[in-house]
């Protein structure tokens, strides 16, 4: 039988049993690096970075971890302070507002190409809103979660993905007559 | 023009997560390999405060009882004495300028045996 979190956290702070943080990176390892891959644009490289980055500032901290939040919600708010933080670091020219508008709805697109319209209609989101619709959709957080994983108020992050939707299916409505 | 309802959206946005997790592909061997070094208990030196303290204390005991005359026959005796005196001592911490001193004694003596701060 695996031993819950919990056990492992008690594990790693009563006994410094590095085994036991091995078995939490490899459980929680792979949510953490995509939601870092997410944040980064698909810069696999960097994203691991920030993801060996997290874990062990993860390391260092979890004597303060109280559980308030599940172990992934606050894994992933310690990855998306350390991606904020680098960000600052290196100044980089990343484009995290749209990076080209729509300009005319691409004609004749069949329906299975609903996924393919859906990754250039996210790219159109503001950084905060892909944030939190990835949080939402692909990490499967709760909107409690989110709001803790962003630092976000519970509200905002309701708002931002009402919005967020509403512009998804304003634009693929604009895409795909036919749907 | 019709748009997406809620469900289809829903289902569309939802649809990454049924990818397959990411692969751990040595990453975790990684991570662990950063980890900083486990901290160590530094042995405790020979001459750690405590050590000294005690020392010090048994050596003038040691050249009190010396200077004194005392001879091993007497020890039975002196241990009574000492009794006795740490009985006349425990009353006379009733006057507040001897309980005073005592305080500043026991502080003392914290102070000596507190644990050494480990540096890593």
């Amino acid at each position: 039988m695996t031993p819950p979190d919990s056990e492992l956290i008690a594990r790693v702070v009563r006994a410094d049993d590095r085994a036991a943080f091995g078995e939490l990176v490899v459980r929680h390892q792979s949510a953490v690096r995509q939601f870092l891959r997410h944040l980064t644009r698909g810069d696999a490289a960097w994203a691991d970075d920030l993801g060996q980055d997290t874990f062990v500032q993860a390391y260092r901290s979890l004597a303060r971890f109280r559980g308030a939040a599940s172990f992934s919600t606050w894994l992933l708010g310690i990855a998306h302070n350390q991606f904020r933080n680098a960000r600052r670091r290196r100044a980089t020219a990343l484009q995290w507002q749209a990076e080209e508008e729509p300009a005319a709805a691409p004609a004749g697109l069949r329906q299975s190409d609903l996924q393919q319209d859906l990754a250039s209609a996210m790219r159109t989101l503001s950084a905060e809103e892909q944030s939190a619709v990835h949080l939402s959709y692909h990490a499967g957080l709760s909107h409690a979660e989110i709001a803790a994983v962003l630092g976000w108020p519970l509200g905002t992050v309701k708002t931002h993905l009402a919005r967020s939707k509403e512009k998804l299916r304003q634009l693929l409505a604009a895409w795909n007559p036919q749907t | 023009m019709n748009s997406p309802g809620d469900p289809e959206l829903d289902a569309l946005l939802g649809r990454p997560a049924a990818l397959p997790p990411l692969a751990d592909d040595g990453f975790s061997r990684r991570v662990l390999a950063a980890l900083p070094p486990p901290a160590r208990a530094r042995p405790r030196a020979w001459w750690s405060r405590p050590a000294i303290v005690a020392t010090l204390g048994g050596l003038a005991g040691l050249a009190y009882a010396l200077a004194a005359g005392v001879e091993w026959p007497d020890a039975h005796a002196v241990i009574g004495e000492v009794g006795a005196a740490g009985f006349a001592a425990s009353q006379a911490l009733a006057d507040p300028q001897n309980g005073l001193v005592a305080l500043a004694l026991a502080a003392a003596a914290v102070i000596a045996f507190l644990p050494e701060r480990e540096s890593t």
